[in-house]
């Protein structure tokens, strides 16, 4: 039998709701008024229900209530006119995840159906030849839609484009894609890190150097506005810059001309230059801590990439794409992804964006055993780079009566309650083996049930 | 107030030794920036890009203060026992003085002040009337040497004990004297030299029994010197025997930094045979077993190494991360270039390709911290490497000619064969 959809929308998006149900297998079952809504949901356990935060009968309110149900939150579907940051976390906050935008839309509203039937009893991968080998950009969602148009848009001209967002959302493989559609596509593309690179060192490798023109110049060296010649320049992290060399990257970017460190005349180039930065360029701007001019000579196509925890739509994708690259990479077999890892994943806040997914994926591959990526394959604390000891330390502390071994049963414990008993993780966090951790539980006396 | 980063303060402040201890602490302090964490430079990071707060910097002086008090005090102790003996004519209470202060001096990370003790003692050698009584001062003074990467003066300083220790028929000594010569043959890759060094040593370390440290160590010294020349069987055969021995010390479980150094070699052997799976596991047992920072860091370079080559970037990168923090936090910074070096393989594998910072931090902190010159040999053949790879073979070659320069200087052929193979290519 199918499932069901019980909705509380306003009467204008009923039709495309229905629509979009039906699309994805789904019945529907419409309502005007709250008491008959909550009992249909009483009636059909496994049953989606839809409400309009700022629908009749009052969305949010009615929302809580449904929420409160148990598994209320997974059941939970909410639209809402526009997606301010306040209705988001309204969202998030009632364990709803995404919110649909209103008007709704028959494909929205099937697609999201079918990621929950996924979620339902989790992903299974397509078969290897039916994986794309590496697209360049993943997600189908309305926000990476709203990015490719711009690509395309920013593709089809030649000036300079500033590209912002948090960092991993992908800044790099947006440049690429600039450029790969772009006339310059025969070219090179070359990206440098202006943050990565020591100021000492960064003009040398932006322009150039002569031969012996400061220690450690052992031969003569092209810059990468040279090596970018006729292709694209990708600065990344631009904002990281000092305003020196913003003066001299502006310079280049007006005159078309580099000179090498310790060279005696200028070199042309034929640049086009994207930079990419995770911080507030116009505020820094106004603090004068990033030049102006150069300001609107990048900003000259702008493109926003959005946060993870904002196109959770593409999780699923993304989640599918990785498993496949790091099953080929690895040489291990990755049937599917089971339903409670895509739960976690998309209860997570992502604060390292998709580059943190990457990680947690790549770890994932690797400890999956039998095919099905599980729970306890995922390493969500440690996929972050590691923080030091220090900053891992409880900030209570203990007291100073406690014995080392009382200690650590204390802190094995915590580690264990925080990980949910997943024996990987709290090996990963307490830095030593998970047979070491085994063999810790056992001789501490403490009780865990590994996953 | 806001932090600054290690590097901000390095260029801020003179480069003199007054202030190298403080700063040592300073680094030691330092925690990653929090909002790289995520951004595509955040695996690039290394100790410059490290923040500290102002505030933290005024809590580190009294502790700095502190060391600098007891170091200078056992200095000044040293200086007065010399003095007072060599007042009473007794030259050998004024050279056992010199090297006693000399370990002391090591032991608290002042190699170069160890050395210029030791120095001084081996001054005193010839008004010494029994010329045995020097055997500590140039053991001692061999080991230092043998740390500094100063092999020539290592070699020759444990010669001479092997002479004196032989004349005198002192086992113990001479065991370790030749031994030690083994093992700086080992340091210079001199294999052949090594396997007669270590014949030599096996006469004494008989006579010392089989229950002497002594015997596992130059078993195990003997598989490092067959894995080098990739006879890998008989690597296994000396690393079995030297296992056995070590076992056979005692009726407990061997202790760990033992197991720590068994296991590591065993990693080494199996990772030399292609065992990749295995090596994983020997090494990750010796990082479970290990306790010395030093140690711990080896093993997690190695670690790192086997991960990486089984195309396991991230996790190698993390243990490579993990072995960096230790080196900070245990204030064993000279073992920050290999850790460097590692980390910039891992980063050009993860396709960055500014991953060259890494190689330049390594150069960085071995021309801060005055690192013996083979470090800056091992760093530029990585570097060099690296810079073929990339495409860049005019720059890679001229980094590579002088890793050879610095290598044939040291008398490391095997190595300086290893470089100009590549430069070759």
């Amino acid at each position: 039998m199918s499932q069901t959809v019980i909705g509380l929308i306003s009467e204008e998006g009923e039709g495309e709701a229905e629509l979009g149900a039906r699309e994805a297998g789904f019945q529907w079952r419409p309502f005007r008024r709250a008491s008959p809504f909550l009992e249909a949901l009483t009636d059909v356990p496994d049953g989606v229900a839809l409400v309009s935060l700022e629908g009749p009968e009052g969305g949010v309110p009615l929302a809580t209530k449904v929420a409160r149900r148990p598994d209320g939150g997974d059941r939970l579907l909410l639209s809402a006119p526009g997606a301010s940051l306040e209705l988001a976390l309204t969202a998030r906050e009632l364990g709803a995840g995404l919110l649909l935008r209103e008007p709704l839309s028959a494909a929205d509203l099937a697609r999201e159906l079918r990621r929950r039937s996924r979620i339902e009893v989790g992903i299974r991968l397509p078969a290897p030849e039916e994986l794309a080998d590496d697209p360049e950009l993943v997600g189908s969602g309305y926000a990476m839609a709203q990015v490719v148009r711009a690509i395309a848009e920013a593709a089809g001209v030649d000036s300079p484009v500033l590209l912002s967002g948090e960092s991993g959302t992908g800044k790099e493989l947006v440049a690429r894609a600039i450029h790969g559609a772009s006339e310059r596509q025969s070219g090179p593309f070359v990206a440098i890190n202006c943050a990565a690179i020591p100021e000492h060192l960064l003009e040398s490798e932006l322009f150039g150097h002569e031969r012996g023109a400061f220690t450690g110049a052992v031969a003569r060296k092209e810059g990468r506005f040279q090596r970018a010649h006729g292709g694209t320049l990708l600065l990344d992290e631009v904002g990281d810059m000092s305003l020196i060399l913003q003066a001299k990257i502006l310079r280049a970017l007006e005159e078309g001309e580099v000179e090498r460190v310790g060279g005696s005349g200028p070199v042309r180039v034929d640049a086009r230059v994207v930079g990419a930065t995770n911080r507030k360029l116009d505020q820094e701007v106004e603090e004068e801590a990033f030049r102006e001019d150069l300001f609107y000579r990048l900003a000259v196509n702008r493109i926003t990439l959005p946060p993870l925890r904002e196109r959770l739509e593409d999780l699923e994708e993304l989640v599918v794409h990785f498993a496949g690259h790091f099953s080929r990479r690895y040489g291990r077999p990755v049937a599917g992804v089971d339903r409670e890892v895509l739960r976690r994943l998309r209860a997570h806040s992502w604060p390292g964006n998709v580059r943190e997914l990457r990680n947690v994926m790549d770890r994932a591959v690797q400890r999956c055993q039998g095919g099905w990526i599980r729970p306890e394959d995922l390493s969500l604390g440690s996929a972050a780079p590691r923080l030091s000891a220090r900053e891992r330390a409880p900030v209570d502390g203990y007291p100073p009566t406690m014995s080392l071994e009382e200690v650590e049963r204390d802190h094995i414990a915590r580690v264990l309650d925080y990980t949910d008993g997943v024996m990987a993780d709290a090996a990963d966090i307490l830095g030593i083996h998970r047979n070491t951790l085994t063999r810790k539980v056992n001789a501490l006396g403490l009780r865990s049930e590994p996953r | 107030m806001k932090s600054l980063s290690i590097e901000e303060i390095r260029r801020l402040l003179p480069d003199v030794e007054e202030l190298r201890p403080l700063l040592e602490e300073v680094d030691a302090a330092a925690r990653p920036d929090a909002e790289r964490r995520w951004t595509a430079s955040g695996e690039l990071g290394t100790v410059g890009e490290r923040l500290v707060r102002p505030d933290q910097v005024d809590g580190l002086i009294p502790e700095v203060m502190e060391r600098i008090r007891e170091r200078t005090a056992a200095l000044y102790g040293t200086a007065a026992q010399a003095i007072h003996a060599l007042a009473d004519d007794d030259r050998q209470g004024a050279l056992d003085a010199l090297v006693h202060g000399a370990e002391a001096q090591a032991s608290m990370g002042h190699p170069g002040v160890a050395e210029a003790l030791i120095a001084a003692a081996l001054r005193q050698i010839d008004a010494v009337p029994d010329r045995s009584s020097a055997l500590p001062a140039l053991l001692s003074g061999a080991r230092l040497a043998r740390a500094a990467g100063r092999w020539q003066a290592a070699e020759s300083r444990y010669l001479k004990a092997l002479t004196l220790a032989r004349d005198a028929d002192d086992v113990q000594q001479a065991a370790t004297a030749a031994v030690g010569a083994g093992n700086v043959a080992v340091d210079r890759g001199l294999w052949a030299l090594a396997r007669s060094r270590y014949d030599e040593a096996e006469t004494w370390v008989r006579r010392l029994g089989s229950e002497a440290p002594e015997s596992w160590h130059l078993e195990l010294n003997r598989s490092i010197v067959a894995r080098e020349e990739d006879r890998l069987l008989e690597a296994e055969e000396h690393w079995k025997r030297a296992k056995e021995l070590a076992t056979g010390l005692s009726d407990r479980e061997m202790d760990g930094p033992t197991r720590a150094i068994l296991s590591n070699a065993r990693g080494q052997i199996l990772h030399a045979r292609g065992l990749d799976e295995e090596a994983e596991v020997a090494f990750k047992h010796a990082l479970d077993a290990a306790r010395h920072p030093d140690a711990r860091v080896t093993i997690a370079v190695n670690l790192a190494e086997v991960l990486l080559e089984r195309g396991r970037a991230l996790e190698a990168g993390e243990v490579a991360r993990d072995a960096e923090e230790l080196a900070l936090g245990a204030r064993v910074t000279p073992r920050l270039p290999e850790v460097y070096r590692i980390l910039g393989r891992v980063a050009a594998a993860r396709g960055h390709a500014d991953a060259f910072v890494l190689f330049e931090r390594a150069l960085d902190v071995i021309r801060g911290q005055r690192l013996p010159d083979v470090e800056r040999a091992r760093t530029l053949e990585a570097y060099g490497r690296y810079d073929k790879d990339r495409g860049e073979v005019q720059t890679g070659r001229a980094r590579l000619r002088e890793a050879a320069q610095i290598l044939a200087r040291l008398g490391c052929r095997g190595a300086q064969s290893r470089v100009q193979a590549l430069i070759n290519e």
